[in-house]
């Protein structure tokens, strides 16, 4: 009999146990849970505003990525516009240089056929100077060798016979 | 301005006042005034520069023209006037005026050889042949032109040298090649 009233009082105190422990949670329940409701909600728009602002972040570098991609893309094209610019320029100029060098080329070939030309007549001219020179030089000497008293006075009677007739003439 | 008081002298003396023998005269004594000029350099110095006083340059001239009248008071006036210097570098163009006056023809005479007598005698009987007896003829002796004349009769210039008949012959031919 004792045990059976033992085994009630246990059950009757863990009754009792178990209704403080509801009673507990009830309370603790009706007191936390707006706290931990607004808690939990805040945070919720916290995160909420968090991941809007990422979203949006996201989205600007995107915006940012795809304009940056297009700059990049428009300087490529550029670029290689440029390069096939300069590339024909440079064409150009290449075969302007080279149509300037065969110009060149054949002035110069002009010219120093001309140049050899003169420096040749030049040449002929002073060896026919220098023959000329020793010509009349030998002819000097010789007439000198050869001069004597009569020969000058009939030099100066015929050149007296000239003067006079110039004079004539002249008068 | 100054050569043409120069010649307002010049003029006043030989226009009509001087007799040809005087003339004579005062062309020689400018000759032999112009000739010791040129050949004595100090008398030359002497009467071109300013420095001297005009008396000692008068004195000069009356020892160098001392036998001529009229070449002394030509020769003074133009110290008086300060004029000799010009005189003197015009001095061609007066004795030639001069010659002109008296008929006279200045011909000097280049010859190889002025010791042959006789050809210098040919020389002058021909050149009197063509020009008059009225001539002032100077020798002048050069061996480069190996033989023959040459005759500068006053302006004109007369080459029968056979140098000058090599040279025109060298003429020619170069001519010929250019």
């Amino acid at each position: 009999m004792a045990n059976e009233l033992d085994i009630v009082g246990q059950i009757k105190f863990a009754f009792y146990h178990l209704l403080n422990l509801i009673l507990f949670f009830g309370v603790l329940y009706y007191l936390l849970k707006k706290p931990i409701s607004e808690f939990f909600s805040s945070r919720s728009l916290k995160i909420k505003n968090e991941i809007d602002k990422a979203t949006e972040i996201i989205d600007d570098a995107q915006k940012t990525y795809d304009e940056n991609s297009q700059k990049i893309d428009l300087i490529e094209s550029e670029l290689t516009e440029l390069r096939n610019s300069i590339d024909s320029v440079t064409n150009k100029k290449i075969s302007k240089i080279i149509e300037n060098a065969h110009l060149m080329i054949d002035k110069i070939k002009n010219d120093t056929t001309d140049i050899i030309k003169l420096e040749s007549i030049k040449l002929t001219n002073d060896i026919h100077i220098e023959v000329l020179n020793k010509s009349i030089e030998f002819t000097r000497y010789e007439l000198m060798s050869d001069i004597d008293e009569t020969k000058d006075t009939m030099l100066i009677s015929s050149f007296f016979e000239e003067v006079k007739q110039n004079v004539i003439s002249n008068n | 301005m100054s050569s043409a008081t120069i010649n307002d002298l010049f003029h006043a003396l030989t226009i009509g006042t001087l007799s040809k023998h005087e003339l004579e005269r005062l062309y020689a004594g400018l000759s032999n005034f112009i000739d010791t000029f040129n050949s004595d350099r100090s008398i030359k110095s002497c009467l071109i520069n300013d420095i001297y006083p005009s008396s000692l340059k008068i004195d000069i001239i009356s020892e160098i023209v001392s036998d001529c009248k009229h070449t002394r008071n030509f020769l003074e006036a133009l110290i008086e006037f300060n004029l000799l210097k010009t005189f003197v570098d015009s001095r061609e163009f007066f004795l030639k005026k001069l010659r002109m006056i008296l008929g006279k023809i200045k011909i000097e005479v280049t010859t190889v050889n002025t010791a042959q007598i006789e050809k210098l005698q040919l020389v002058r009987e021909n050149l009197e042949n063509i020009w008059g007896e009225n001539l002032e003829i100077t020798f002048k002796e050069d061996s480069n032109i190996i033989g023959g004349l040459i005759l500068q009769v006053e302006d004109k210039f007369f080459d029968g040298s056979l140098n000058g008949k090599i040279n025109e012959l060298k003429n020619l031919n170069l001519e010929g090649e250019l």
